[in-house]
């Protein structure tokens, strides 16, 4: 350096000789360990060994709404072995190969997966059965390098719910970077409540400290140490009910379908069935390549959970959705009349009504009751695009629920930016007329339909659905907390309308469903039907009873054609039995009851109305 | 050897291949044990490292020069950066899909170009008070933002080598003093005799040194508050407080929890004894007894194959690369240069020490990588980096003449 000065050089002289003396404590160090206290270490390293075992938290059960048990654990016994210990002890190999009546050459494929680390235990068998594990543990001192790693695994008792509850497994090496305070090999949830709720479900990993002997056998406790307990994870209470889950399941049975049953007044979910499934240990075991690419590329989809990721185009049961929105916005007024011909000529296009003899002249309550296309088809186009987007997304359409469960859908409720981009400029009044009638773009998740509909059954009060009731830590109970709820922005007159008409679907003369009527409980409600390439699917919104209601019900038939005969029936059945009504009693007796209510309607009818 | 023609510096290429040679075959042994391959990992960071190695040493230091105040800026937003978003187990690292940075390694180098530009510059003049208060500003905050990282053992190199680059840049003596009178102070504390000798002692260098009695007296009142000080802070604590910072400096107190891996580790380079067990034959590392055997604790994977002749020779050799470069800070007529070099070698320096001094059980365990030979991009490619700038300014100092 230019401006070095005597002074200067001897500061780095100084800095040489400060580097020196460090590395030189290190070399003494050095001295000291390996050459002068080398055989303490040496012994150390031969007889006194430790070893941290983790210990697995017990994962957090589940339970229905009513404390029953859905899903438990129960310890799987894990045969491990220590190569080097095995290898140089053939007695002992031939032994144990005798008691698990395994290849050697198997046996030694199995142990040669993790390459040469000779002292690490490697996993032989997975899940033993408890006899294997009894006769391997009497015969232990003549099996060094033997031993069993016990893992909780997870047993869900029914063969039900099995999209939502989902499923677990390790974490991914290539994932575990992602998630702090996670190591690869941790079981977590990989998908539906299991992945959602996996914080509260996991609990905290525990360590015991062991002594090992040179193959890694473990000899003893340390002593004079507390292991660390893990802590295990919380329980969690599902707003699911059981039986109305089993049966609603059993009634859809191999039908590709879904069932969603909600309660209005709090959003909580009773329901949410989705078929076809699959058996719910299927991703507990290894999956081979054959299973899983059966699985995935199976035409009835069964990895699909239609509840929430199945979308369809909600057909006729979007009709309350747009009659509120043409009254709110005054854009018609309850007198407001149609004339249904069977259909309706736009330019060169006939749109078709249903009913190919038309409906006559059609006001509102006709247009739901009896389910009039044309009607809609002319309220579609007054309404225009963007007035019917404003209205309908305000109960969800088109955005998730937010649900507690992965991946769900959005649907796809259409606005006028959306069609200018897909068909230009000048997308036609087609489109629209095909949206008003819930068919075209419009796709709708049977969830979203049953949150719909328990908007309407709530007086316009609309709530996040929910799977979780809350959490039970030991016999404490923590209940979630409240979930996102707004008022949708329909006067109550509007909504008193939309109601009294999903009554008249049940109950009156030309409702598209009265075949089902019910004199024990008034049910409101709305077939649909959701056209398609091949058959049409089915859906049936209801909620009941009319003045209370306590369930909302969204059914959805794949292929089922008619909403009134494929789907109504099924949640019909689910009501009932969700509100205590005998099912067989009313198979008995109901052509006498309905040709007895009948008579009395008809009577009825003859009066003048308002 | 001709006045102004370059050398080749053959030196710190060749140590560093060594020491990279030893790092392989150390990673080699703990990679196999782990069931991980970071020896092939370690491969693809050490092809990169090479091509910066080379393209930085050829590179005129003009030109690092000219961008380190730059480079200094851009690792300031990386660190930022990576308190909001980062990833990885610790949260320290920065990137996308695999691949990832840590900041807090670029920044060692970010901060060595950036003091030794700022000392270069003729007009700026450490004896004067707010210019040394402008260098410790442009230490200070890529310390304090490793430090709330949290990356305790990273953040400390910088002090380290800030210290010692301004103690090569003529800081006054008194002021060395006066910095190092503090923590003299508070460790002398928990002797009362040994506390008032300190403070004499400082109070004597200070008049001795010219400092007014008055003013060198005010200091000394300073220092015993400060001395008198420390043990009410201490028994301040809370119990559990005591206990972490006791942990911290002696593991060994809580033998399962901080002590678990120095006592592995001891017990590894313990028992490889003056030979060592052989390579692939540590019943320790290979009976993953070692946590961390891969990165901070590789030196005792050396210690317990290679026994006290291997880990002799990478103390040696990791001694030789630091003279060398202090040596070359020496020689080197651009102050920038011997700035660089000398942070380098300070950095080298005190990461060697803190860890081959972690795995013998003299220091505590913070977390910090053995250079060249621990598995870790970041870390590797930053040391490839300052070697790489070091060689190219070692080659271009005048022969004596």
């Amino acid at each position: 350096m230019s401006e070095t000065a005597q002074f200067s050089r001897l500061r780095l002289f100084f800095l040489i000789f400060i580097m020196t003396v460090f590395f030189l404590i290190l070399s003494y160090r050095l001295l000291r360990l390996q050459v002068m206290q080398s055989e303490t270490y040496l012994q150390q390293s031969e007889t006194n060994r430790m070893r941290i075992v983790e210990v697995a938290p017990l994962r957090g059960l589940m339970f229905d709404r009513n404390q029953n048990l859905l899903v438990d654990n129960y310890p799987s016994y894990e045969l491990m072995v220590v190569p080097k210990a095995i290898h140089e002890n053939p007695a002992a190999k031939d032994t144990l190969l005798a008691l698990i009546g395994l290849e050697e050459e198997e046996f030694d494929r199995r142990l040669g997966r993790i390459r040469k680390n000779l002292y690490k235990p490697v996993r032989i068998l997975h899940d033993v059965s408890f006899s294997l594990y009894a006769a391997i543990e009497e015969r232990k001192i003549y099996l060094p390098g033997v031993s069993f790693e016990v893992h909780p695994k997870r047993a869900y008792l029914y063969n039900l719910l099995t999209h939502t509850l989902g499923h677990i497994g390790e974490l991914k090496e290539s994932d575990s970077q992602r998630r702090r305070g996670l190591e690869a090999g941790d079981i977590i949830g990989l998908s539906g409540i299991e992945q959602v709720w996996n914080d509260s479900l996991m609990g905290k990993k525990g360590y015991l400290y062991k002594e090992v002997d040179v193959v890694g056998r473990i000899i003893g406790d340390i002593p004079n140490v507390a292991p660390i307990p893990p802590v295990e994870g919380a329980d969690i209470i599902l707003s699911i009910d059981l039986e109305l889950q089993r049966y609603s399941e059993e009634l859809l049975g191999e039908n590709p379908g879904s069932v969603v049953a909600i309660e209005p007044a709090t959003g909580e979910v009773l329901v949410l069935a989705s078929k076809p499934d699959y058996p719910p240990e299927t991703f507990a075991n290894v999956l081979t390549q054959e299973q899983w690419k059966a699985l995935q590329e199976d035409p009835d989809t069964p990895l699909i959970h239609r509840a929430v990721q199945g979308v369809y185009p909600p057909g006729s049961i979007f009709k309350m959705g747009v009659l509120g929105a043409g009254l709110q916005t005054a854009t018609i007024d309850t007198n407001w009349s149609v004339t249904c011909v069977g259909g309706y000529q736009l330019g060169r296009r006939w749109f078709k009504c249903w009913n190919k003899a038309g409906h006559g002249e059609v006001k509102h309550r006709t247009a739901i009751e009896s389910s009039c296309d044309v009607y809609f088809y002319l309220l579609g186009l007054k309404l225009g695009i963007d007035k019917f987007h404003t209205q309908l997304s305000q109960f969800g359409f088109g955005s998730k629920t937010g649900i507690d469960l992965p991946h769900e859908s959005e649907g796809l409720l259409p606005s006028g930016q959306y069609f200018r981009k897909r068909y230009g400029e000048n997308w036609s009044e087609g489109h629209l007329f095909n949206i008003a009638i819930g068919q075209g773009e419009v796709l709708v998740s049977p969830l979203q339909a049953a949150v719909y509909t328990a908007c309407l059954a709530n007086n316009g009060w609309w709530k996040t659905p929910h799977l979780v009731k809350g959490t039970k830590h030991g016999e404490t109970i923590f209940p979630v907390d409240e979930v996102e709820t707004h008022k949708v922005s329909l006067d109550s007159e509007v909504i008193d309308i939309l109601r009294r008409d999903m009554l008249r679907v049940t109950e009156g003369p030309r409702g598209t469903a009265k075949w089902l009527y019910d004199p024990r409980v008034q049910v409101a409600g709305k077939t649909g039907t959701a056209q398609n390439a091949g058959e049409d699917h089915a859906w049936f919104v209801a909620f009941a009873p009319y003045d209370d209601p306590k369930i909302a019900v969204a059914v959805l038939v794949e292929f089922g054609e008619h909403g009134s005969t494929a789907a109504a029936p099924i949640a019909y059945k689910v009501i009932r039995k969700h509100l205590g009504l005998d099912e067989e009693t009313w198979q008995q007796y109901r052509w006498k009851i309905i040709r007895e209510q009948q008579a009395a309607r008809e009577a009825l009818e003859e009066t003048p109305q308002e | 050897m001709r006045i102004g023609q370059r050398n080749i510096e053959w030196m710190l290429p060749l140590l560093t291949l060594l020491l990279l040679a030893v790092g392989l075959v150390a990673l080699y042994s703990a990679s196999d044990a782990a069931g991980v391959d970071y020896f092939k990992r370690q491969f693809i960071y050490l092809g990169i490292g090479t091509f910066l190695f080379i393209l930085l040493a050829l590179i005129p230091y003009r030109i690092i020069f000219a961008f380190s105040f730059i480079f200094y800026t851009i690792v300031l937003m990386l660190l930022v950066l990576v308190l909001l978003v980062g990833t990885g187990p610790t949260g320290r690292w920065l990137g996308v899909g695999a691949f990832h940075i840590q900041p807090s390694e670029l920044a060692k180098l970010a901060v060595i170009l950036a003091l030794a530009r700022f000392l270069s510059d003729s007009r700026n003049d450490i004896q004067q008070f707010r210019h040394l208060a402008a260098y410790a500003f442009l230490a200070a905050l890529p310390f304090g933002l490793i430090l709330i990282e949290p990356d305790l053992g990273t953040s400390l190199v910088i002090p380290f080598l800030a210290a010692a680059i301004a103690f090569w840049g003529g800081i006054p003596m008194l002021t060395v003093v006066l910095v190092l009178s503090l923590p003299t102070v508070m460790i002398s504390s928990i002797n009362p005799y040994a506390l008032v000798a300190v403070i004499g002692g400082i109070v004597l260098y200070a008049y001795l040194a010219g400092v007014r009695i008055s003013l060198a007296l005010v200091w000394g009142i300073a220092a015993g508050f400060f001395g008198w000080l420390t043990p009410v802070l201490w028994n301040q604590l809370h119990d559990y407080q005591r206990q972490r910072l006791l942990t911290f400096i002696n593991p060994e107190v809580d033998p399962l929890g901080a002590g678990y891996q120095l006592i592995q580790s001891k017990i590894a380079v313990g028992s490889g004894r003056f030979w060592g067990k052989g390579f692939m034959e540590g019943s320790q590392t290979q009976g993953g007894f070692l946590p961390e055997q891969h990165t901070d604790f590789i030196f005792s994977v050396i210690g317990e194959e290679w026994g006290f002749a291997g880990t002799i020779i990478v103390v040696g050799l990791f001694w030789l690369l630091v003279v060398r470069l202090l040596y070359l800070a020496l020689k080197v007529e651009s102050g920038f240069s011997s700035y660089v070099l000398l942070g380098v070698a300070t950095t080298l320096g005190f990461q060697v020490f803190v860890n081959i001094g972690m795995t013998t059980g003299i220091m505590p365990v913070t977390g910090l990588p053995l250079p060249l030979i621990s598995y870790g991009g970041s870390s590797l490619l930053t040391l490839m980096m300052m070697l790489g700038i070091s060689t190219g300014m070692g080659a271009r100092w005048k022969g004596r003449g």
